[in-house]
């Protein structure tokens, strides 16, 4: 004979739970990280990965890339950008979704198109290009 | 009633291995996916994603211990379109006679092990739209075939199609996955155990939501997510047997790792072919080539 058998012992405690944490997500503001009142902390601050790659002198190309999703589905544009010729480093920033790449000086760099077609082989979608002024 | 002249393996020491493995495991880290749940989420062209599956499931009526230990393979040949390959091997204790045994099919010994059916599967993502950094919205559909392993006992013999679909939506913190999928079963296991392993076809629908814990927000130096998951799986065949499974976890996600680890109960079943859940425990890691 079919018997339906409920078992509601896990609802109580797991979607409260999950309630709980949405409201306190949903409610949390990113903190600031700004320091004007101490120079130090600041240029600390302003060391990003991002100032880093221009301060090793390579040319840097910035990409604007949408639908990043996560550090691990990320990763799949890095490994895209890091096949093509040119390319010495990569800096990924993905709460603002830019992509910074140190370019060799005095190469040929990928054009645009291939940089845009490398975002779409990553499952992403490329908003701007901007290129070094010159090679 | 049937009895093992072996003794069972006692349930709270198998719990101990696996929380223990979790804990050496943890150490190490998990994507927008749950591992129990389909998702329209895949890896880039040229990139290879390797998952090994842990699991122990315990079932009553008869009473069953299992270990699966399942490794999928996923390789991106555009950023659209997916190959992914399934390897399961499984170790059973049947500790009762179960309801299907006959002389002929009753398992040879109280415990076994074998190789399962294979999965090969293509999946398609044919929309997308991404409206921010993290945030986006996709959409695919897969087709595969469960091809048999030939191993007495965890193989249907038999040839079973296989089509679904899946959407994935992430906005900022929030994660959530639907994902359907209908089977063709033309062969039976002599001792169905599992979901899908007899004649009837079966259905599955799959519902997942994550909640990214940490960080708040991402920055230029984030690198891995913790993350709260619950799944609502949902599992229809058409022998009728029918049952809903809750399944808490969490994920730790880095940039080419990921480790989930997940609990699933049964909140409602009807099953009159197979045996009745009671519990499953799995951890999941994640690579990135």
């Amino acid at each position: 004979m079919a018997k339906m058998k409920l078992f509601l012992r896990t609802l109580p405690w797991t979607s409260p739970l999950l309630a709980a944490l949405m409201l306190v997500g949903c409610a949390t503001t990113p903190g600031s990280t700004q320091n004007p009142a101490n120079p130090e902390a600041q240029d600390a601050a302003d060391d990003t990965p991002q100032t880093q790659l221009i301060r090793t002198g390579l040319a840097v190309a910035r990409v604007e890339v949408t639908g990043l999703s996560c550090p691990l589905c990320a990763h799949s544009l890095t490994k895209q950008i890091q096949r093509l010729p040119a390319v010495e480093q990569i800096e990924l920033d993905l709460g603002t979704g830019q992509l910074l790449m140190g370019l060799t000086p005095n190469t040929d760099w990928p054009s645009a198109d291939r940089l845009f077609q490398a975002v779409h082989d990553a499952g992403f979608t490329p908003v701007s290009v901007t290129m070094p002024t010159d090679s | 009633m049937y009895r093992p002249s072996t003794p069972r393996i006692p349930r709270p020491l198998l719990l101990g291995v696996l929380l223990a493995l979790s804990a050496c495991f943890s150490l190490v880290a998990s994507a927008q996916q749950t591992a129990r749940s389909g998702a329209a989420v895949q890896p880039g062209k040229d990139v290879l994603v390797l998952r090994q599956y842990f699991q122990y499931d315990s079932f009553n009526d008869p009473d069953v211990d299992q270990f699966r230990h399942e490794t999928v393979l996923g390789y991106g040949i555009t950023g659209r379109f997916t190959l992914m390959a399934h390897l399961p091997v499984v170790y059973r204790n049947f500790t009762s006679l179960p309801a299907t045994a006959t002389p002929a099919n009753r398992p040879a010994d109280d415990a076994e092990w074998g190789l399962a059916d294979l999965t090969l599967m293509a999946q398609y993502r044919f929309w997308q739209y991404d409206s921010g950094p993290i945030n986006t919205q996709r959409a695919t559909v897969f087709a595969g075939l469960e091809l048999p392993s030939g191993v007495d006992g965890f193989s249907s013999d038999s040839v079973d199609p296989f089509l679904g679909a899946a959407y994935t939506r992430i906005h900022d913190r929030h994660g959530l996955n639907l994902a359907a999928r209908y089977q063709f079963n033309t062969g039976d296991t002599a001792n169905p155990v599992n979901f899908s392993e007899s004649d009837a076809d079966a259905f599955r629908s799959e519902f997942s939501y994550l909640y990214r814990l940490a960080p708040n927000a991402y920055t230029s130096r984030s690198r891995r997510s913790w993350y709260l998951t619950q799944e609502l799986l949902f599992r229809y065949e058409t022998n009728r047997d029918t049952e809903l499974l809750i399944a808490p976890g969490l994920m730790l996600e880095g940039p080419t790792y990921a480790v989930g680890l997940s609990v699933a109960l049964p909140l409602a079943q009807d099953l009159d072919h197979r045996p009745e859940p009671e519990l499953s425990l799995l951890l999941e890691l994640r690579f990135l080539f």
